[in-house]
């Protein structure tokens, strides 16, 4: 046998474990292949495939499995499965799309509730971060705040969500029914027992905060904040928006973006 | 290998207070995709960092075409499958800059191609590799029982020098096939096995497995001290 009939032999063998193909193919190639055993050798395979990571998203996901029912649950993690095959040596990366493709194949607020659960497993073992408090801007003059960067903490995650599936995912007893409601922004944080914080923003202070995230300095962050609100107010609405987020230990780093350039 | 929170708390303060040894899953040792080079950046930041006395993976293949199946497949016992695993295992051993354990699987089928038996080429390619091997008991006496041949064989033709880690657990059996599930405590079979095990490698490190239906802590504790007794009872 050549590394190709190795290659090959592979090749066969996971679309067998992944889609069910080449079965009778596989089965000529082993030993006793008429034998009901060899059959059952090669199911052990597949079965064990759908189990694991069926497992492994209920593991991940505890509130949709309690929503949706073992039986429907275990449906469509076994399609998202078939959809989107891990590309991650851990499993525990393996719901990384689930949220999405929920929201695609069956609902709003089922897959608000797997965004939360998704947030929730990066608070758990997310990169560790020690925050800095707001005395970390007394060390810049005024003149030079335009020019701050503000990182949020890497276990910082912010959710626009259009159902009540963070009242759902708080009600350990199981009698909140989960359905739509009005929008909001969800910010799950990581406290410092390490234990998962949900907090609701209002619409505004959750926008420049992604702004702050995403933009280079305050002054860019201000300029993409044109749309929400007049010149005179973005000042305002900067200065709430970070004292929001020291007060949560959600700031990491505040830098010079322009010294870090010279 | 995660980047912090609570999996990485524990772990500091496990290795405060304990040797530790690294087990995966993932290095995909008989694979024909490439070396997941990002993985191996990470395991080696990891050992790095937590010097674990050993560090150990399977004798299989987990990956192909990108696509990871969570799963320690099997490969036929070919020269080829030999000098494909040899290489990566040396690669591997090259980058991190120390020896790796190689485990052997619980198998369910065996492929016509097979030149030799599992023993013959896991003892080729650590002796080619210059590797060391993690004798799982549990898995020998699965495979036996599935390929119908004597565990005591398995034991009796693998290099003693190379032996330095032994795994226990139990299995579950369907009448048929035994699945190496590791949900039951270790039966007779096993312990057994692992007596002469001890017998004929000496008192390397153990690791008793259990990953579903898990007890107690005191009762997988006994547990261990039991299997312990029960080896030194049949050594006297």
């Amino acid at each position: 046998m050549s590394a190709g009939h190795l290659k090959k032999l592979q090749s066969e063998f996971s679309d067998f474990v992944m889609h069910g193909r080449n079965e009778d193919r596989l089965i000529e190639q082993l030993c006793a292949p008429k034998s009901r055993h060899s059959v059952q050798g090669l199911d052990v395979y597949r079965d064990a495939y759908f189990i694991r990571l069926e497992a492994a998203l209920a593991h991940d996901f505890p509130a949709c499995e309690r929503i949706l029912g073992q039986e429907e649950f275990a449906r469509l993690a076994g399609d998202y499965v078939v959809a989107q095959p891990s590309v991650s040596p851990s499993l525990r990366d393996l719901g990384k799309g689930f949220a999405d493709w929920l929201r695609v194949h069956t609902g709003a607020a089922i897959a608000d509730l797997a965004e939360i659960e998704w947030a929730v497993m990066r608070v758990f073992d997310g990169p560790d971060c020690v925050p800095v408090d707001s005395a970390s801007m007394e060390q810049f003059a005024p003149e030079d705040w335009a020019s701050l960067s503000v990182e949020l903490v890497p276990t910082l995650t912010l959710l626009s969500q259009t159902s009540n599936a963070d009242d759902v995912w708080c009600d350990r007893q199981g009698e909140i029914k989960l359905q739509n409601a009005a929008a909001k922004t969800l910010a799950i944080s990581r406290n410092e027992n390490m234990q998962p914080n949900l907090t609701i923003l209002d619409n505004r202070s959750s926008m420049v905060l992604i702004a702050l995230s995403k933009e280079g300095s305050l002054a860019s962050a201000s300029e993409s904040l044109a749309d929400l609100a007049t010149v005179d107010e973005i000042p305002e609405l900067l200065a709430k928006a970070l004292l929001t987020a020291f007060a949560h230990n959600w700031v990491s780093v505040v830098s010079n973006s322009k010294q870090e350039r010279s | 290998m995660v980047a912090g929170g609570q999996p990485r708390a524990v772990l500091e303060e496990v290795c405060e207070q304990y040797p530790i040894a690294f087990h995966g899953v993932s290095m995909n040792l008989g694979g024909t995709d490439p070396l997941d080079q990002a993985y191996l950046d990470d395991l080696k930041s990891l050992v790095s960092r937590f010097q674990p006395l050993i560090v150990s993976d399977h004798l299989c293949w987990t990956r192909h075409g990108g696509h990871h199946l969570h799963d320690l497949l099997p490969l036929p016992y070919t020269e080829e499958a030999i000098d494909h695993a040899a290489r990566r295992i040396d690669a591997v051993q090259e980058f991190l800059g120390r020896q790796i354990l190689i485990e052997n699987l619980s198998s369910y089928v065996e492929f016509n191609s097979s030149e030799m038996p599992e023993w013959e080429f896991l003892s080729n390619i650590a002796e080619r590799a210059d590797c060391l091997l993690l004798l799982d008991i549990n898995n020998i006496v699965v495979s036996a029982h599935n390929h119908d041949y004597a565990p005591q064989h398995y034991l009796e033709n693998v290099p003693a020098d190379r032996v330095a880690q032994h795994h226990v657990a139990g299995h579950s059996d369907d009448g048929a096939l035994k699945i190496d599930t590791h949900d039951h405590p270790v039966p007779d079979l096993v312990k057994s096995l692992y007596d002469d095990a001890r017998g004929r490698f000496g008192p390397v490190p153990v690791c008793l497995e259990r990953d579903d239906n898990i007890p107690e802590l005191d009762d997988l504790l006994q547990e261990l001290d039991g299997m312990m007794a029960y080896a030194m009872e049949q050594s006297v």
